[in-house]
Parts: structure tokens; C-alpha cells; sequence
């Protein structure tokens, strides 16, 4: 069992999921509430994830952070060091790749709350943080909830874009799917059954968690 | 500067109706207006220009002289600018939050011994102790409002709008809440705006009514004297009432009241509170109750027991029907067809005996 592809794909789901709740919740409640008449292609941009291959998207993540871009040279100016074929580079490509998993639960659950809830909040004089943190956030939990979910669990069992951006350094971008790949290669197929059992496992209780819990209400 | 709301503005729908607000609501004295009018009249819209829900086309909205909405300029203040409270028709409630948090909720910025000060009082203004950490979805429809209303009211904003606030309540929890609004309001002492399309609750709490018609205000005056005297046929029409006659309780007899209204005394039924000996009630009476007879000293032989010489003061036609104002010690509108009117060859200044079914008055406490 290759524990450590294990924690690194654990640890990247969570870095994922995290960035997401930072980034996505903002683009989530844009989409959600915006009444632009360019809010289709942003939401076309957020959904292009679910039908690239992920060759595709990791492809042009891999020419984006290159030396030669100027994306790229930036990155490398920041952080000391070429993104791609590291932690970093692989959690930009995942963050990108898993968006529309966070980022479309969310903007469902948030347009689905009430808009007079809405209005009556703007006519008690609260500003739309309040709103947002008081109103929205605890009335869409639930599918604030899937999307922090799917969002990991797709991470977790990423691999085209990992191949891609992070290749198979073992510790830094050697993730289990990854692990699973190459005990393949090797005719290991004991221990690929038992990594992809484990996988399989995870994120099979991680799903029953999730929507058991979605069931529980929190108010009458 | 006058204390005034002022407004005068537009508001049209692509495909629909244009509606067109212009009026002022002083605001330095505790008064409600009733904006009345039949559904799609362009009531809600108002009020939602007015919260600034929705952006008018054309004009301006200012209160106290501050300026909360001026086209020319583009400015448009949001709702969290106005300092206004908002009762939507169905409460609107948090539903995750508590009695007490909702009414909690407008409440920014205080310390938390204040804010429980705040919440404690409107509990105890409203009648809803001992519900304060029940959620919405536990309370019934009538505990809902109140706590709407304690929610719009508690930073006493300067303005108070109410969208409909009982139409989705069954009859008791109406009647009790309607009772309460009155006491609350005059308590509260803040200037109302209220929406409604129920005969009963205009006469009932408007100090003032704004009659809505076809997306613009028609008429404004006090209650009674709009559903008594509606300038044209299509109010009167859309009023739907003719008379009301302020009126005082001489007895009660049989399941009937005593009145004396102006010089003239009426039977109306008791609807079954029991009115006192020498309280005030609005007597309404419907145009299709009130009969004439041209000979002013007929017997009593037919069924209605109100019989009151009048005067003819006027008559408008109204298509197949004529509608006469009488002058029977109070003025009283009846509504006759041009058939019986040209029978009885009636002309303004004929004196007549009217009758009145006892059956077509109704009663209104006044508060």
C-alpha cells in the first residue's frame, strides 16, 4: 500500500476544497444573484471542466505555468520555483478542474433561497455580508455541503490533469490514482486492487455521510 | 423643512401597465395610510418603489427632504438606506431563526443587553410571550405576522410599509390582529403605509385613504368620505359599498342594533359583539340596500325596517342603473334602474321615503 500517495491525494483534496470555499462562494453568489447579460459565458467558463478532457485542461495549465508564459515567470517570481511538477502547480490544476463541482452546487442552493427573505433583509437595513452570513450561508447548507463534498471527492480521484501538470513525483504529485496506474503498469494487481478498494472505500462513505446529513434539518 | 414623504413618480412594466404615484404623507404625526384599490391596480408596485425593491422609470421619492430616489440625478438609495420597515403578506420570516431572532434581526450594531431590551418590548407590544424561541415554522399564521410586524417596527424606522399583512390569514386571527394593529401603531407613533383591498380594514385603521385605480391614485381623503363620495362611477364601482355614516348605539334589541346616524335612526343586524349604549361605529350601507318610494307617507307594508324621508341631491347614471344621492339627515347613496327611476319620474330636489334593509348595513367599530 503506497500510504504515502494516500496522504498526498488526502491533502490535496482538503487544499482543494479549501481554496474552493475561498474562491468559489464568492463566484457562486455572483452567478447566482447577477442579472449581467455576459453571466452565460462566465457560467459556460465555470461548467467547461465537465466536458474537457482533462488532458485538455491539464495541457494548457502545463503551457499557462510554464517558464515561458508570463503567468508563468510570475508564479515563479512568487513562490521561488516552477509550479508545474509540483504541490503547487497540481493544486492550481485541481482547483480549476474541480470548480464547477463546488461552484454550481453553491450557486443552485444560494438562487434557491427566497428572494423576499432576500428583501426583507435589505429592508431591515442589513448590508448583503449580513445577509449573506445570517440568511443565505445556513439556508443553503445543504448544497453548500454537496459542493464542498463533490468537490473533494473529485480531487481525490483526479488523474488525467495530474499525469499532465504533476507527473509521478512520489511524495510531492504522486496521488493514489496515480499509485493505482502504475502498480497496473507493474502487473502489481494485488496491490492495485487493494489502493483502488481503499479509494473506492473513501469515497463511498464519504458520499453516505454527506447526503444522511443533508436530511437532517435545521429548522421546522 | 416640512416633514413630508414626497413622491411623484412612474413606473412602467414592459407589456403592462404604467403606474404613476404622486402624493406626499406627512410623517411628523403618528397617522396610517390605507392604500386601497382592487388587485393589479398597481398598489404592491408602489410600495415596492417606495422600499426601493423596485426602481421607477421616471421622477422622485423623498423623504423629509432627503432624497431616496431622484431619476434625474440616478440616484437610487437601497432598501438598507431608507430606514423603513416592511411587512411582506406573508411575514417573510427567517425560518431558521427564532421568534426572537427575527425580531432580533434589524438590530445592528447595539450592545446585546439593548438589543434584548428592544426584543423583550416588542414581545410584550405584540402578545407574543413565551413564543420568543420558537421558529416560524411552529407558530400560526397570526403569531407569524405579529412578528413581522414587531421585525419592521423595532428600529422604528421612519416609515412602515405593509404589503396586504392579514390577506393570508383565516378570519379570527384577522380580526384579532386588525384590533391589535391599530393599538400598536398609534403606540408606536410611526407613520404607515398599508396596502390592503379589504373594505373593512381600510375603514377600520386608515386615518387616510389613497384609492387605486388602473395604476394610478384616484382619490384621497378619509376613508369614509372616499367610499362615500367617489368622484366617478368606476370608483364607486370599485368601492363597491355607497354609504359611510358615522353612527351611535341607542340599543340593542333582538339581535339587532339601534342607530342614530345624522338625525336619522337605522336597525342594522349585530354581528355579534354586542355593541355598548352610546359607542361610535361606522355604519356602511350597500347602494343595492336602499330602495325610494315617492310617496313619502306609504304604510309600513314591505320588509325593509329602516323608513327615512330624503331629499334628492343628485343622480349619475351608471349604465343600467341610476344612482341617487338622497339627503336623509346623513347622505346616503342608492342605487335604483333607470327604468324604476323614469317610472317614478325622479328628479333631484323630489323628496322620497328611502328604505333601507336592515341587511345591507354593516358595522365597523370605530377605534
Amino acid at each position: 500500500m503506497d500510504w504515502q500517495a494516500l496522504a498526498l491525494s488526502l491533502k490535496l483534496s482538503l487544499a482543494t476544497m479549501l481554496v474552493l470555499v475561498v474562491l468559489g462562494m464568492p463566484l457562486a453568489y455572483w452567478l447566482a444573484f447577477s442579472k449581467r447579460r455576459w453571466k452565460p459565458i462566465a457560467e459556460a467558463i465555470v461548467a467547461l471542466p465537465l466536458v474537457l478532457p482533462p488532458t485538455v485542461l491539464g495541457f494548457y495549465v502545463l503551457i499557462a505555468l510554464g517558464p515561458s508564459s508570463p503567468l508563468g515567470a510570475a508564479c515563479e517570481r512568487i513562490f521561488g520555483h516552477r509550479l508545474p511538477f509540483t504541490f503547487s502547480g497540481l493544486l492550481v490544476a485541481s482547483v480549476l478542474y474541480s470548480l464547477p463541482f463546488a461552484v454550481q452546487p453553491f450557486s443552485a442552493a444560494f438562487a434557491s433561497v427566497d428572494n423576499r427573505i432576500l428583501e426583507a433583509s435589505a429592508c431591515s437595513g442589513a448590508g448583503r455580508l449580513k445577509t449573506f452570513f445570517r440568511l443565505v450561508l445556513p439556508l443553503s447548507w445543504a448544497g453548500v455541503l454537496t459542493g464542498l463534498v463533490l468537490s473533494f471527492a473529485h480531487t481525490l480521484g483526479e488523474f488525467g490533469v495530474v499525469l499532465m501538470v504533476g507527473g509521478n513525483i512520489p511524495g510531492s504529485t504522486r496521488t493514489v490514482s496515480i499509485a493505482i496506474y502504475d502498480q497496473v503498469q507493474s502487473l502489481d494487481y494485488a496491490a492495485a486492487m487493494r489502493t483502488s478498494g481503499l479509494l473506492l472505500g473513501i469515497s463511498f462513505v464519504v458520499l453516505v455521510l454527506t447526503y444522511s446529513l443533508r436530511k437532517v434539518r435545521l429548522f421546522p | 423643512m416640512s416633514r413630508l414623504l414626497d413622491c411623484a413618480f412612474e413606473r412602467r412594466f414592459e407589456n403592462g401597465p404604467l403606474i404613476r404615484a404622486v402624493f406626499a404623507l406627512p410623517t411628523d404625526e403618528p397617522n396610517v395610510t390605507v392604500l386601497f384599490g382592487p388587485s393589479g391596480s398597481g398598489k404592491t408596485t408602489l410600495l415596492r418603489c417606495l422600499a426601493g425593491l423596485e426602481r421607477p422609470d421616471k421622477g422622485f421619492i423623498r423623504m423629509d427632504g432627503e432624497a431616496w430616489c431622484e431619476t434625474s440625478s440616478g440616484l437610487h438609495l437601497p432598501p438598507q438606506k431608507r430606514s423603513l420597515g416592511f411587512v411582506f403578506q406573508d411575514g417573510a420570516l427567517f425560518p431558521h431563526l427564532s421568534a426572537a431572532g427575527n425580531l432580533a434581526y434589524p438590530l445592528h450594531g447595539i450592545p446585546r443587553a439593548e438589543r434584548l431590551g428592544c426584543v423583550q418590548a416588542m414581545v410584550e407590544l405584540l402578545g407574543l410571550d413565551g413564543l420568543e424561541h420558537r421558529k416560524p415554522g411552529e407558530l400560526s399564521g397570526g403569531q407569524r405576522q405579529r412578528v413581522a410586524l414587531g421585525r419592521a417596527l423595532i428600529r422604528r424606522p421612519r416609515l412602515v410599509l405593509m404589503d396586504e399583512p392579514l390577506t393570508a390569514l383565516d378570519r379570527p386571527a384577522r380580526d384579532a390582529l386588525r384590533h391589535d394593529l391599530r393599538r400598536v401603531f398609534r403606540e408606536m407613533a410611526i407613520p404607515v403605509l398599508l396596502v390592503t383591498h379589504d373594505r373593512d380594514e381600510a375603514i377600520l385603521l386608515g386615518d387616510r385613504m389613497l384609492m387605486m385605480q388602473d395604476g394610478e391614485i384616484q382619490q384621497d381623503g378619509p376613508p369614509a368620505e372616499v367610499f362615500t363620495r367617489p368622484r366617478t362611477p368606476a370608483l364607486a364601482e370599485a368601492l363597491g359599498i355607497g354609504t359611510v355614516v358615522k353612527a351611535r348605539v341607542l340599543g340593542s334589541e333582538g339581535g339587532l342594533v339601534r342607530l342614530l346616524a345624522g338625525t336619522a335612526e337605522l336597525l342594522a343586524p349585530d354581528p355579534g359583539s354586542g355593541y355598548p349604549l352610546g359607542e361610535w361605529v361606522h355604519a356602511c350601507i350597500r347602494g343595492e340596500g336602499v330602495a325610494v318610494e315617492k310617496d313619502v307617507n306609504a304604510h309600513a307594508d314591505s320588509s325593509p325596517r329602516n323608513r327615512v324621508r330624503a331629499t334628492i341631491t343628485g343622480m349619475e347614471r351608471t349604465g343600467p342603473l341610476v344612482r341617487l344621492h338622497l339627503d336623509c339627515g346623513f347622505p346616503l347613496e342608492a342605487l335604483v334602474t333607470t327604468w324604476a327611476c323614469e317610472d317614478l319620474a325622479l328628479k333631484a330636489g323630489d323628496s322620497v321615503l328611502a328604505m333601507i334593509k336592515a341587511t345591507a348595513i354593516h358595522l365597523i367599530p370605530v377605534m
